[in-house]
């Protein structure tokens, strides 16, 4: 198993390079097809080797620039690879999903789509902090560009706040990457792990806070969340679904990976701040879903809500809420990739993404409603989907460190369900606006039933994940727990 | 060893220099035979520098000195110039790029051009060669105006409306900023009593030793305030850039690569030596001077250049902006901040020289960025180029743009200026802006002409493999910086 991560970062990216110089449109989508369906089984293919005892596995650790003492250092432990796995998965449902949805250039969106996919697995498996900023700052650009180019009406200026907004933050945690590496002449995460607390005093303050902001600014939460709405609205859809799905995730998963542990100190001295933030963002995200008429912007508020719901278990730093966010991640990742798939199915039928303009289609396309509905059920929490597995062990969480945010949070999970059901309403009944049309074909049933299945096996039986986070949150509870006592 | 052995570069360029202007007599107008042999002298001096840089270490120094007291007149030169690492690793920027100017110049100007305009391109190279060497104000200031008239005429080559407008410009700025300079210096003359740069050192070191060194030195203010400003013209450090653009837009490509990268290179490379080194024992001096030079530089440079829709001036506020960065490294200074600028300098000029050499082919006569549409369909290997150079002047990693930034904000937190990293960083990101839209041009649809040819893109694809190879693997560089300049220091 050697390798095996360098294969799955570099394999979609030089893979996509032939992309540039044929131009065919029935081959672009057959290569970039089955380069990502390689990639996705690539991904599966350590499974059997994974060792449930050990947290950091496949580990490659080579010398890269040598006088500056900067390895290219990747592993994963359960929580990165099962991300892994959803993004190779993801991305694969996306660009099958974007084949009728990209008229235009086809063979450059393949491109930026397989370095996107690239780009982002390295992102979840570097340990070294330089190796880490680059996937981070790199995976910006094939972003930047899908926004930009195939996007919708506002698509220069939401692709140009996105930029903006991300790389900003990113200036920062460049910075106090640079001031750590001088502290401590290495940049590898779990040497660094030996050195804590990292730094003290106002230097340690201003690395925990730009460490904090760059990572706040992708999950987004409140008040960083303005490149959201609209970096959500204007992307196509199977874009939106890996900037949602995927890389918001890059937030919440540096809080796991990267802040906490490094920072026990200031984290728990600081939690309330991102606690009461992760609120504002869950209760203020579900009244700005209620209020929008356009579909995609509506599932954009939704996720931020929801994204909400991650941070706040990950800042009741205690067993329940780490594990809850960790599972939360990956719900969340298939829920609202789910939801984007749907937009997009829908917008393909009937060109418009206005609430208003639809209606009556469950039996217009009565077998997409029926996805919808269950995705939408998912995704407002019921009981036996796996939205209610990790929004149910968060609260738990959140009302054994602090039972009043516990209130708010169970407040958003109501206004959740506000906004959502008379969405679903407004889309699938009152009036019959349109002809029939056809429902589902093949591909997109391909595309559909799995996440059906994983949002029910995980609802259901959500062990079988549980084992993969274990190990992880164990670790990070012991930071914790050592952390608290310096 | 003879005497001649140390300075063959220089020594080699002169020769060059000599033969260029008697082929001119004998063959007028033949660029192909200037062309091969100047590129010839061209890598004879390249390989020279490269077997010394090997070689460089305290005994060889020793050497030098001992061989140059059998030579009456030779002292002369080591007492006004300085063979040193530092200096000869400058040089390896200069001559690679000089190689990359003639091959895009042959291809520019084919046989419309013979042995005078190589003959130009030699004497602007030897300008640059000996000014980072000087160790003296003549021999500073000869050197300079060696490089500066060079230039004045290379720019107005071309022979059209706007390229006399630009040499015009250029020459009256130049011509200005050097009078500056010889005010400063006759001031500067007037604290230490001679020309040497050593007697001035020895003075403030002196004095401030002694506690003797005012906070106001009023004849020194005056006379590194004329300096700077001087120095700043041929920086295009603000706000002493205006000329920047205007030249840029009228004079051919390979001469705007040439002024952008080799003669700032040059600049900066003296700029470094008299202000970590001459001015070195008295910082109150020049630093906030160079700090508050290099913040308004940068900034001022990337906001123009957001406005900007040709290219070329893009590129020329691009240059402006560059030469904010690497100001920042002359004030961190150090062991890192040389490092940073030396590696900073020459991925700098690659970046420069690769997108200058698609910027001839396909933007030469029709700047405007929007016109750029078209350009993937047309080539795209042209395209993905220009992308590339933009992303890595962008400072986007993995690419060698990125590193360089990467080392010279590393230099500056090394010295404790957290606050200056930040706004390099910033500015940064405000330059993808601008980078990213020429990028959007490129891949947009379009009809595109292009002036192909196999020289520019022969150091396209040159300057590609250094770009994208640096970034990934920075250590082959960084670790032959280190390497130099670690066999001198430890002897």
């Amino acid at each position: 198993m050697k390798g095996i991560l360098s294969i799955l970062i570099f394999f979609p990216i030089f893979s996509s390079l032939l992309l540039l110089f044929i131009r065919n449109r029935n081959f672009v989508w057959i290569w970039s097809f089955v380069v990502l369906l390689f990639e996705f089984l690539l991904s599966l293919l350590p499974l059997g080797n994974f060792n449930f005892s050990e947290n950091f596995q496949f580990i490659e650790n080579y010398n890269w620039i040598e006088s500056l003492n900067i390895n290219y250092y990747l592993a994963v432990d359960g929580l990165s690879y099962l991300i892994i796995i959803l993004t190779t998965f993801l991305s694969l449902l996306g660009l099958l999903s974007s084949i009728n949805l990209i008229k235009t250039r086809e063979n450059e969106f393949a491109f930026w789509y397989l370095f996107l996919t690239g780009s982002l697995v390295g992102v979840f498996s570097s340990l070294n902090l330089f190796l880490f900023f680059i996937f981070y700052e790199f995976c910006l650009i094939p972003a930047y560009f899908l926004i930009l180019i195939w996007g919708d009406n506002d698509k220069v200026k939401a692709s140009f706040k996105f930029l903006l907004y991300t790389a900003f933050a990113s200036v920062l945690l460049i910075v106090s990457i640079i001031i750590i590496y001088l502290q401590f002449r290495t940049l590898n995460y779990l040497d660094l792990l030996e050195q804590i607390p990292l730094l003290k005093d106002n230097l340690g303050l201003l690395i925990f806070i730009s460490f904090a902001l760059a990572f706040a600014v992708k999950t987004p939460i409140f008040p960083f969340h303005a490149w959201l709405p609209d970096a959500y609205t204007n992307a196509p859809s199977s874009v939106s679904l890996i900037i949602a799905g995927i890389m918001a995730k890059i937030g919440s998963y540096g809080f796991l990976r990267f802040l906490i542990p490094l920072f026990p100190t200031y984290s728990i001295e600081y939690a309330y701040i991102f606690a009461i933030l992760s609120i504002i963002s869950i209760i203020y995200g579900g009244f700005m879903a209620y209020v929008q008429d356009n579909f995609k912007r509506l599932i954009a508020f939704s996720s931020f809500s929801h994204m909400g719901f991650i941070t706040l278990g990950i800042f009741s730093l205690n067993s329940y809420g780490i594990n809850g966010a960790s599972i939360q991640i990956l719900n969340h990742g298939i829920i609202i990739s789910a939801l984007f798939l749907v937009s997009g199915f829908l917008y393909e039928r009937f060109k418009t993404n206005s609430i208003s303009e639809l209606g009556g289609l469950a039996k217009t396309v009565p077998v997409l409603i029926v996805f919808f509905g269950l995705f939408m059920l998912s995704s407002v929490g019921l009981p036996g989907t796996n939205g209610f597995v990790g929004e149910f062990l968060i609260l738990l969480g959140v009302s054994l460190k602090n039972f009043s945010w516990a209130i708010f949070a169970v407040l958003g999970m109501i206004v959740s369900v506000i906004y959502m059901l008379p969405a679903f309403q407004k889309i699938s009944y009152l009036e019959i606006k349109f002809e029939k049309i056809k429902d589902l074909n093949i591909r997109e049933w391909f595309i559909l039933t799995p996440l059906i299945i994983l949002i029910f096996s995980i609802g259901i039986y959500p062990n079988f994940i549980f084992k993969f986070l274990q190990k992880p949150s164990e670790y990070i509870l012991n930071v914790i727990k050592k952390g608290g006592k310096k | 060893m003879s005497i001649f052995y140390f300075f063959s570069p220089e020594i080699t360029i002169l020769i060059g220099i000599i033969l260029l202007l008697i082929i001119e007599i004998l063959f007028p107008k033949r660029g192909l035979i200037a062309f091969l042999i100047s590129l010839v002298f061209l890598f004879i001096s390249t390989y020279f520098v490269f077997e010394q840089l090997f070689k460089m270490n305290k005994e060889f120094f020793q050497e030098l000195l001992k061989t140059v007291q059998n030579y009456e007149y030779a002292k002369y030169i080591i007492e006004s110039l300085r063979f040193g690492p530092i200096e000869r690793l400058f040089d390896l920027i200069f001559l690679i790029g000089t190689i990359f100017f003639v091959i895009l110049s042959y291809d520019y100007y084919k046989n419309k051009s013979g042995g005078d305009y190589y003959f130009l391109i030699f004497s602007a190279l030897f300008g640059s060669m000996l000014l980072p060497k000087s160790e003296n104000w003549a021999v500073f200031i000869l050197s300079l105006e060696i490089l500066s008239f060079s230039l004045y005429a290379l720019v107005g080559y071309k022979r059209n409306l706007f390229s006399y407008e630009a040499a015009t410009k250029y020459f009256f700025i130049g011509a200005f900023s050097s009078s500056f300079l010889i005010v400063g210096i006759a001031f500067l003359y007037f604290v230490s009593g001679s020309l040497s740069f050593e007697s001035l050192f020895q003075n403030y070191a002196f004095r401030s030793f002694f506690g003797l060194l005012k906070s106001k030195d009023f004849l020194s203010i005056i006379g590194v305030g004329f300096l700077i400003v001087g120095i700043g013209f041929k920086l295009s450090a603000v706000p002493f850039h205006f000329w920047t653009p205007d030249v840029f837009e009228g004079s051919p490509s390979p001469t705007a690569s040439y002024i952008s990268t080799i003669s700032k290179a040059a600049a900066f490379a003296i700029v470094l030596k008299l202000f970590q080194g001459v001015f070195s024992s008295y910082p109150k001096l020049w630093e906030g001077l160079i700090l508050w030079i290099s913040v308004f530089t940068m900034i001022v440079g990337n906001l123009a250049a957001i406005r900007e829709n040709s290219i070329k001036k893009l590129l020329a506020f691009s240059t402006i902006a560059n030469a904010g960065y690497a100001l920042t490294g002359i004030y961190a200074g150090g062991i890192e901040g040389f490092k940073s600028i030396i590696l900073f300098l020459f991925i700098y000029t690659i970046m420069t020289f690769g997108a200058f050499s698609i910027v001839q082919m396909v933007a030469e006569d029709d700047t405007k960025i929007e016109n750029l549409k078209g350009l993937y369909r047309k080539s795209p290997f042209l395209a993905i180029s220009l992308t590339l150079f933009m992303l890595s002047l962008a400072g986007i990693p993995p690419l060698a743009g990125f590193f360089a930034k990467f080392y010279i904000a590393y230099a500056i937190i090394n010295v404790g200026d957290i606050g200056l990293a930040i706004w390099l960083f910033i500015n940064g990101i405000i330059s993808y802006y601008y980078y990213l839209k020429v990028v959007y041009y490129i891949f947009s649809d379009g009809e595109k002409e292009i002036n192909f040819g196999y020289l520019p893109l022969f150091v396209t694809a040159l300057c590609l493999v250094f770009v994208i190879f640096i970034g990934i693997y920075p250590s082959i560089i960084l670790e032959f910086v280190n390497n130099v300049l670690n066999r001198f220091i430890s002897g």
